[in-house]
């Protein structure tokens, strides 16, 4: 009998997103690495005192160290604790809207046991993905110079283990004590983006400095941890407030009932309704008002622009205060930058807007440069699940049955994701519109809107490689997989192709090379990319529209495994007398 | 007036194995057909290949003179299901789903699937994943009646509720069926079977091995007879009857196994002085046992 059976299962439920992660911070970290020795060059002559709380306490952020800790490390421990945050979140409430939560404990296991093995699951499967980005240092290493050594990296990643073990324990209390597993993902993410907010502003803000002391993020630095190695102290201290939010999770979850289908949640506001409804009329629900989706022309679009809303308004309100935050630094940042000469590599990224000490360049490459990432992202999980997640909910059975084509079906799933995608596109645009009249940026919100616009054909194009990988692969996870390894690896290839001869002829090979931001800002939108683009997202859409027409329907989800040809049952004996099959009376 | 529905042939193969094996089936309008057979002997398969969720590996099917494959928005425009795993959309009320489904399916009016849930007491206000299962079966078959349809392809349809509300539903879809709707369920529920079909196929290992009325079904079962004699009994000679055969000889008594009417074996043991004779006939569960383990000849 094998041990640890949850964990085990929970290592592998998870396994295409840590691997995707892995693979993504296995990129970033070698990606750095590459880029140091120009980077160094560039801005070790400059004087860059305001950006030193970046570094941390990695010394100057021109330093092996301090470069690490303001570049890969702004990014990596935020990949690795929303993946931690959307793992835990899963562990209590993903089972129970499963309805597998009651098998499951009906077994003599206990309750606190299959927390226990989930979470250590979710936090080995979170080391595994840092322990990728070391492997990407190491690789940087072995082809370039880095003056930082393996162990001193190695401590430098494991920075962040205390701190995916601290929003880890508060996912799962979250999930414990709220009552809707996209409400307790929402909290939980929303302290996560606080907190990192909340130190990286405090780095350059001395007021607000003083409240850094409340940050996971700000204790777990990996500039400190790269300068003076593993700190055990800090690390310690992080590791036992994960220690106590994960015991009062416990308790909680001891003592809760467990809801086999998920737990049924309304929001206030809908209560309310409700309540007056029922008022006005006692009876049965003979007079029930029709709402929502019921009196849309397009029900399908309706109800997945409901089901999505919460995914799309967040990475709206992400957009809206990285845009605010990105304005709002950039009046000291033009002082410090003006005239400097960016190495090729940035220039490669900043396409046309190439004076980093103008607006255009500057936010050509600090948000038009990489929120579109963030947009794939979303692009890819929904665009992969418009029917994959509804053919594993058993759902798309009963839809399928009803007088509706399947064209019409995905064509308002899609729409509505595009619809989704361009309202969260337009939460950046807002905070740039909101900061407008605090800030002196010589930048007309035409041109910002413009921008927003133009990143709207590059993620469709992605949304229409996300909805062909989901006709064609059997699988959603290795579909999503597929298509976020493509952005990943299309991104790196853009961005390295501007300095490394040998790759820049097969930028135009990727989407991302057709795509400038800043150049939008300087230009306005170029019709012809743009339009290039949404019609290669048109072909793609209308391709994976007639795969979905061809194909057989699964009830239940597809089945799908590497070990297919391995699994599948020999064919039949041949018949004998005994095991005939009987025609029946006739 | 084409049938209800006709299927020929049909056949569906999974990674060169059938599912489903060249069924040819004929249901008549307005009929109330049962479709049996063990788990996995492919009835799913075929309520799926009539609605084009799946598509068939060959042969085809007709609904209402509508090819399944080529018109099924037409057959889906009048016809209705209920999957044998229902699964609905867990975070809309009931209501919700009432209107959705309503508005997928022109024609179809809300306040009839109200009328639905009131006459099963079903609570239209609560979210799908809040009910039970045998509540959302309820919803589900509230969901499959909203359009009235012509057709109706329900995979087990009581299943998970309680003998009161399998009542209930019956009475709604014997209901339907008065209007003049079709109506072809899978179960393992005999004793449903026997009260609502006309007639049953029975599939095992995705082949058709019957299509018979109820009837006809049981009065073609094997019967056991026991008959006791006063004196002699009759020789093995005697009972060497076509569909007779001789279970036990423990004299005075003898036991046999019939398989249609008595009158031969009657006739043979006239001329005997029987001082008792008794006849069993198996239920249509052991029936129907002999045709799913292949022991019906």
């Amino acid at each position: 009998m094998r041990a640890l059976p949850v964990f085990r299962k929970t290592l592998r439920d998870q396994r295409f997103t840590v691997a995707g992660i892995g693979f993504a911070l296995f990129l970033l970290a070698w990606f750095h690495i590459a880029i140091y020795p120009s980077y160094h060059d560039s801005f070790s002559q400059l004087e860059l005192g305001m950006f030193e709380g970046l570094a941390g306490e990695g010394g100057d952020i021109t330093s092996p160290a301090g470069f690490l800790t303001n570049e890969y490390y702004s990014w990596a421990p935020l990949l690795v604790v929303v993946l931690v945050v959307i793992g835990a979140t899963g562990t209590t409430l993903g089972e129970e809207s499963a309805g597998t939560v009651d098998l499951l404990l009906a077994q003599p296991v206990r309750r606190w046991r299959v927390v226990a093995e989930k979470s250590a699951a979710i936090a080995l499967g979170a080391l595994i993905a840092m322990l990728c980005g070391w492997v990407g240092f190491l690789v940087g290493k072995a082809t370039g110079d880095f003056a930082i050594g393996p162990v001193r990296l190695l401590e430098g990643v494991l920075s962040t283990l205390p701190l995916a073990l601290v929003y880890l324990a508060v996912a799962l209390l979250a999930s414990t004590v709220l009552p809707s597993r996209t409400l307790a993902a929402s909290a939980a993410i929303g302290l996560v983006v606080a907190d990192y907010f909340l130190n990286m502003v405090g780095a350059l803000v001395s007021a607000v400095d003083p409240w850094r002391d409340l940050s996971p993020f700000y204790w777990s630095n990996a500039g400190h941890y790269l300068a003076a190695g593993f700190d055990w102290v800090r690390a310690g201290a992080l590791v036992a407030l994960a220690g106590v939010l994960f015991a009062l999770a416990m308790v909680a979850f001891e003592r809760r009932d467990l809801t086999s289908g998920g737990r049924e949640w309304t929001a206030p506001w809908r209560r309310r309704k409700d309540e007056s409804a029922e008022e006005a009329d006692a009876g049965f629900a003979g007079e029930v008002a029709l709402r929502g989706g019921g009196r849309h022309p397009f029900p399908i679009f309706a109800k997945t622009l409901r089901d999505q809303r919460f995914s799309m308004v967040a990475m709206g309100f992400v957009l809206f205060a990285i845009a605010i935050l990105i304005a709002a630094i950039f009046p000291t940042y033009r002082k410090e930058l003006e005239g400097i000469e960016l190495p090729s590599i940035y220039q490669g990224m900043m396409g046309e807007a190439s004076d980093i000490s103008s607006p255009e360049g500057f936010f050509g490459v600090e948000f038009f440069w990489w929120v579109p990432i963030l947009l794939l992202v979303l692009a890819a999980i929904h665009g992969t699940g418009a029917i994959a997640a509804e053919e594993s909910a058993g759902s798309l059975d009963l839809l399928l049955a009803q007088p509706v084509k399947r064209w019409r079906v995905l064509t308002e799933k899609v729409a509505a994701i595009v619809v989704g995608i361009a309202v969260a596109a337009i939460g950046g645009w807002l905070g740039f519109l909101a900061i407008g009249p605090f800030v002196d940026i010589d930048l007309s919100p035409w041109r910002t809107l413009a921008a927003t616009v133009s990143m709207l054909p590059l993620v469709y194009l992605f949304l229409g490689i996300a909805l062909l990988a989901a006709a064609f692969f059997p699988s959603r996870s290795l579909a999503a997989a597929t298509v976020i390894g493509l952005i990943v690896a299309g991104w790196f290839l853009n961005s390295l192709g501007a300095s490394v001869d040998v790759l820049d002829p097969w930028r135009v090979a990727t989407p991302f090379h057709w795509y400038d931001g800043g150049g939008v800002l300087l230009n306005g939108i170029d019709a012809v990319r743009s339009g290039a683009m949404l019609a290669i997202a048109v072909a793609l859409f209308g391709a994976a529209l007639v795969a979905f027409e061809r194909r057989d329907v699964s009830s239940t989800g597809r089945e799908w495994t590497l070990r297919r040809r391995a699994r599948r049952p020999a064919p039949p004996a041949a018949e004998t007398p005994g095991t005939r099959l009987s025609p029946g009376p006739r | 007036m084409p049938a209800a529905i006709q299927t020929f042939d049909l056949t569906k193969a999974y990674d060169g194995r059938p599912a489903l094996d060249h069924l040819s089936l004929t249901v008549e309008r307005g009929e109330v057909f049962g479709f049996l057979g063990p788990n996995g002997a492919g009835k799913s398969t075929t309520i799926r290949l009539l609605l084009d969720l799946i598509r068939p590996t060959e042969g085809r099917a007709e609904i209402l003179g509508f090819d399944t494959r080529h018109q099924s928005h037409e057959v889906r425009a009048r016809t209705a299901y209920l999957p044998g795993d229902l699964r609905l959309y867990g975070n809309l009320r009931g209501i919700e789903t009432v209107e959705l489904f309503c508005r997928l399916r022109p024609g179809a009016d809300p306040a009839y699937g109200i009328e639905l849930a009131r006459e099963l007491d079903l609570d239209l206000s609560k979210h799908a994943n809040a009910l039970s299962k045998g509540t959302r079966q309820k919803l589900g078959v509230v969901v499959a009646l909203l359009g009235r349809p012509d057709v109706l392809l329900l995979d087990e349809p009581t299943s998970g509720l309680d003998p009161l509300m399998q009542h209930a539903v019956w009475e709604i879809l014997r209901r339907e069926a008065g209007r003049g709707a079709t109506v072809f369920f899978s179960s393992h529920v005999m004793s449903e079977v026997e009260q609502t079909c006309e007639r049953v196929g029975i599939l095992r290992e995705g082949r058709l091995v019957a299509v018979e009325p109820i009837a006809a079904l049981k009065g073609r079962s094997l019967r056991h007879v026991e008959v006791s004699f006063a004196g002699g009994v009759p020789s093995p000679a005697d009972v060497a009857l076509p569909g007779v055969r001789e279970l036990r000889r423990q004299p005075p008594t003898l036991e046999f196994e019939v398989a249609g009417e008595l009158d031969a074996l009657l006739r043979a043991l006239s001329p005997y002085h029987i001082l008792d004779l008794r006849t069993e006939q198996p239920t249509l569960d052991e029936l129907l046992m002999t045709y799913y383990t292949g022991e019906a000849a």
